[in-house]
């Protein structure tokens, strides 16, 4: 009798500490669970709200598209959401919170590449894929994490394709100035090297404080140096100074660039007017694109918010959500590992273009594409293959 | 074509150093006012600055008003902003050491940005803007700029006119030279302060408005600025109108031939070195010891 009830005994410890485990892994939770949970903290006030908010409307939008489609592996999808007040710390904290009390089964990126570095160690720490919509700085991929995935297209490539249009134009030399802050300074250096690779002459190069009030010194150099083509990787406020600027010292290049923080934002051409016409900008997307499904993602978009047209974040949040569903449906499962190797595999188009990283995952194949203001209406001008309309060059020089 | 390059390029950097240096001297003109009669340092100036900004901006949308009417009514919402402000808040630490109004007005500072970022989010606004220049032979004038540069002259000089020309000038200068002893005289100092304080955030949400016209200003346009106030105050010798002016085109001055002539990084290195060899050299600034 003693001897059944000790093994009885050593029986029911071994259960419970089983369940112990298993409880402690977060495994029976999630298994028994009817519903996929998806966890993101993102910036739904503080500084980078706009962005924020708009990441959210597209996994929203995006969680509703594979809920009415009939879910993941017959699955539907559902939202944890909080707000990080754009603060990077409070980010890291939150995803913890998503891992640790919500056990999510699956992380989606938050917005901005601040908050993005910050939130992507607590993703390495519990080994979990977090697909980022809305980080571009290269740092955060030069750490040898394995579980943050890029989507945008890394600021040193951004403006690869405003000189391959210049080299097409048969404009010769380039002039790049930039604020002398991390990613403003990326954009100016992979342009350099996309010149030099081909075979482009940079004549001027210069950094100016970010927070510059005045830059007709530095546009005097410029006029100096009379370059066919000005590079400036910027922020909205230098943007608008630099061009205001430009138009009073009659400084009128042949092609005027921006970043993405110029004439591919709305408050660029609402600031400038008519200063704005014909000035060139980088978007990662625009809502002309004609990626599979991106028209009926507009669509749906504009049916729940009338009279908006959707932002590069709003569509990146919709894409990452269909690469998580894609990565899913290859690897055959929710566990993670199974998850982060397919990622790696993938080479795929989402209605945001094509997504392919490397052995860091790093973003190598999205294509941002070159708009321009032509006549007060921003316009995808290159590559070709993308392009609503060709693009006015040589720049007509400044209006009256 | 006779002048040699070289010197009409030189005299035009001196031209645009001036010019940059009309925006900051009115920046710079009610921070001096406010230091000069309530002895503290207002850090929250830029912030002001910003308000008059975004009101001249809000006003000249909403009721479609000229750029130079909105800055008017600007000046008249900041000054009541600012005689509250100073009546309820900086007046009952006056008496206080410097740093308790240096915090309290940074709590104003916080409070003002972070309320302004949440009713007008962090986009940047701007108003239609002139770029018309004016060409003298091989140098050209901004016409906006020449604008905000008179105005910022012509303030200074209706400043030192209202200072030594009139009653409440008079009572200004005695607060300032000596709080108690002016009190003693039968000036009723809080109220001086109050207006020396609403006078100063009028002038502030003046040159915050005209900013809009030049640059594209968001809630946290402030903290550009003000730095730049301070070491232009210094520069000019902190209290005196007419040192502020000078400093403000010192400093602008000096930020153009860097950047010409050295690299335009350099330029907020240039400012602030100018401001640590005046603080060790000639603490009462270059027109110090003039003091009004």
């Amino acid at each position: 009798m003693v001897k059944i009830s000790r093994s009885l005994r050593l029986l029911s410890l071994v259960f419970v500490l089983a369940l112990a485990l298993g409880t402690l892994a977060g495994c029976s939770g999630k298994a028994s669970r009817k519903t996929i949970l998806v966890g993101a903290s993102l910036s739904l006030s503080g500084n980078l709200a706009r962005n924020g908010l708009d990441q959210q409307r597209g996994y929203e939008l995006w969680r509703d598209a594979v809920n009415a489609a009939g879910g993941i592996m017959g699955k539907q999808v559902e939202l944890k959401v909080y707000d990080d007040s754009s603060d990077p710390q409070t980010a890291a904290k939150l995803y913890e919170k998503l891992i640790t009390d919500d056990k999510v089964d699956l992380l989606i990126g938050p917005y901005g590449s601040n908050v993005t570095m910050a939130a992507s160690t607590v993703a390495e720490k519990y080994k979990m894929a977090m697909i980022t919509p809305g980080a571009s700085s290269k740092e955060i991929w030069e750490r040898g994490y394995k579980y943050t995935f890029q989507m945008l297209t890394p600021a040193r490539y951004q403006l690869h394709q405003a000189l391959q249009l210049a080299k097409d134009k048969g404009y010769t030399t380039v002039a790049i100035v930039s604020a002398d802050s991390a990613f403003p300074k990326d954009l100016a250096n992979g342009a350099e090297q996309s010149a030099k690779d081909l075979g482009l002459n940079v004549v001027f190069k210069e950094e100016y404080p970010e927070k510059a009030t005045d830059l007709s010194s530095l546009v005097m150099k410029l006029k100096r140096a009379n370059p066919d083509v000005l590079i400036a990787g910027s922020y909205l406020p230098d943007s608008v100074l630099l061009t205001r600027q430009m138009k009073e010292a009659k400084f009128a290049p042949k092609m005027i660039q921006f970043g993405p923080n110029g004439p591919a934002l709305p408050d660029f051409a609402k600031s400038l007017g008519n200063d704005a016409n014909n000035l060139l900008g980088v978007s990662q997307w625009e809502p002309s694109a004609s990626f599979p499904g991106s028209a009926d993602f507009v669509k749906s978009f504009t049916a729940k918010y009338p009279g908006e047209m959707p932002s590069y974040s709003v569509a990146g949040a919709y894409a990452a959500g269909q690469l998580l569903q894609m990565a899913i449906e290859k690897a055959g499962s929710l566990k993670q590992d199974a998850i982060t190797q397919a990622l790696y595999s993938m080479d795929v188009t989402t209605i945001f273009g094509r997504f392919k990283v490397d052995e860091t995952g790093a973003q190598v194949a999205h294509a941002a594409v070159l708009i321009q203001v032509q006549n007060g209406q921003k316009k995808v001008v290159y590559p070709a293959n993308a392009a609503e309309t060709a693009p006015v060059l040589p720049f007509p020089g400044w209006s009256k | 074509m006779n002048t040699p390059g070289w010197f009409a390029a030189l005299l035009q950097v001196i031209i645009n150093g001036l010019l940059v240096g009309g925006v900051y001297a009115l920046s710079a003109a009610g921070l001096n006012l406010v230091f000069g009669v309530l002895k503290v340092a207002n850090i929250a100036h830029g912030d002001f600055m910003m308000l008059g900004a975004m009101t001249a901006y809000a006003v000249s949308l909403k009721l479609g008003l000229s750029p130079y009417a909105a800055m008017l009514v600007a000046a008249i919402v900041l000054a009541g902003i600012g005689a509250l402000t100073q009546r309820f808040l900086v007046e009952r630490v006056i008496h206080s050491p410097m740093f308790v109004s240096l915090l309290l007005l940074f709590a104003v500072s916080m409070i003002l940005r972070n309320g302004a970022l949440h009713v007008w989010g962090p986009t940047y606004v701007s108003l239609s803007h002139d770029s018309s220049v004016w060409t003298v032979g091989p140098l050209s004038f901004t016409k906006l700029r020449v604008a905000v540069f008179a105005l910022g002259l012509g303030l200074t000089l209706a400043l030192l006119w209202l200072l030594q020309k009139t009653a409440f000038g008079q009572s200004l200068r005695a607060t300032a030279q000596h709080m108690d002893l002016a009190e003693a005289c039968g000036i009723n100092v809080r109220r001086v302060r109050m207006q020396a304080f609403a006078l100063g955030t009028a002038i502030a949400a003046m040159s915050g408005a005209l900013l809009v016209m030049l640059f594209s200003v968001n809630p946290s346009m402030g903290e550009i600025f003000v730095l730049k106030c301070f070491a232009i105050v210094v520069v000019g010798g902190l209290g005196s109108f007419s040192g502020a002016f000078a400093g403000a085109m010192i400093i602008g001055v000096a930020e153009t031939l860097t950047s010409y002539y050295a690299a335009t990084q350099l330029s907020d290195v240039t400012v602030f070195l100018l401001f640590l060899i005046v603080l060790v050299f000639r603490p009462s600034g270059v027109l110090g010891g003039k003091a009004t």
